[in-house]
């Protein structure tokens, strides 16, 4: 896996990376999916076991591919006023969106953290490294159906990707090096 | 290295993301049809769900093309949630998968009936002294045993 791009979702604020096996940004692809049924019904049918979990209420495959589209609404309008309001003045509300990924563990910087979305509960996640106050880059997002994200495949790749992201950005300076073309 | 290089070369090297912004308006503008068009493809794939676990066509896609003599990838289109359907297209597929899809709202109608004047045959449509809310073709029902008995009652369209 290797990170070919980084976009500025909120200049200043909120950026992306693109991974070589991904035809769009790691933010914008969260989005595309979240709205896209196809992808939702496989995703819960797959899923099926945790979603007749207890905590999600043995809701059905239907109902919560209309939940996830819901939710992605509301989390999308609302970073799309943090987006807007992002031009203008000061960002101060992003840090709200973002906690740290796992209770207890507050790093001073490149902190691995988590967004979750609107609704309550929600399973929706996005994930970013915080690199100061108010600055993010995303690195993945999840339908997180369980407590933890070492019991399922699709999460410990986001692990993975926090892991690697993080790296990335570390990654020591290299003049002759593209920003992009660090692994 | 420092967090400032770190900004400052994100800064210097992302470019400016249009696929989500654009994307994200366009999702809000067209939030009311989308919502509709969304519901749509999740009830036309469970229906396809429903075919499959029963033996009985189209249980896919690409019988469900066949089916509404349209491509495979118009049908792709229409499960994506983001077509703008034409209600020949929504009738065609509530016929093909024998499910509803949409419907307009029936006109509702409030009939008030003073229980002293309580037709005896309608008892089993109207409950003596009620206030009593109905369909349309409900009304009509009941309007035919209005004519026919002189049935006394107030009736509301709302």
């Amino acid at each position: 896996m290797k990170i070919i791009n980084t976009f500025a979702i909120v200049k200043d604020s909120l950026y992306s990376v693109q991974y070589d096996t991904e035809g769009l940004n790691e933010f914008a692809k969260c989005f595309e999916l979240w709205n896209d049924p196809i992808y939702l019904r496989e995703f819960f049918e797959k899923h099926q076991e945790d979603l007749d979990n207890g905590f999600w209420n043995g809701r059905t495959i239907e109902e919560a591919i209309l939940k996830t589209r819901e939710d992605a609404k509301l989390f999308e309008e609302k970073l799309l006023r943090i987006a807007e309001t992002g031009k203008t003045e000061r960002l101060e509300t992003l840090s709200t969106l973002f906690e740290p990924l796992s209770k207890g563990v507050i790093e001073e910087n490149f902190e691995k953290d988590k967004a979750k979305g609107m609704q309550r509960p929600s399973w929706l996640r996005i994930y970013a490294i915080r690199i100061k106050a108010n600055l993010f880059v995303v690195c993945g997002g999840a339908i997180k159906l369980t407590p933890t994200m070492n019991d399922r495949d699709h999460l410990k790749m986001e692990l993975k990707k926090l892991e690697f992201t993080r790296n990335y950005l570390q990654g020591e300076d290299d003049e002759n090096l593209e920003f992009f073309e660090l692994n | 290295m420092s967090i400032n290089k770190i900004k400052n070369r994100l800064k210097e090297t992302s470019k400016q993301d249009n696929t989500w912004i654009e994307r994200a308006k366009y999702r809000k503008e067209n939030n009311a049809w989308l919502d509709i068009s969304f519901a749509i493809a999740v009830k036309i794939m469970s229906a396809l769900k429903a075919n499959k676990t029963v033996g009985v066509s189209p249980k896919t896609q690409k019988e469900l093309a066949v089916a509404m003599d349209c491509s495979p990838q118009y049908v792709n289109k229409l499960l994506k949630g983001t077509e703008n359907l034409q209600l020949e297209t929504i009738t065609k597929l509530e016929n093909i998968l024998n499910i509803n899809l949409i419907q307009v709202p029936a006109f509702e109608s409030t009939i008030q009936i003073e229980r002293s004047n309580i037709y005896t045959k309608s008892n089993d449509i109207i409950n003596a002294g009620d206030s009593y809310s109905s369909s349309y073709e409900e009304l009509k029902l009941i309007g035919t045993y209005s004519d026919e008995n002189e049935f006394d009652c107030i009736l509301k369209v709302a």
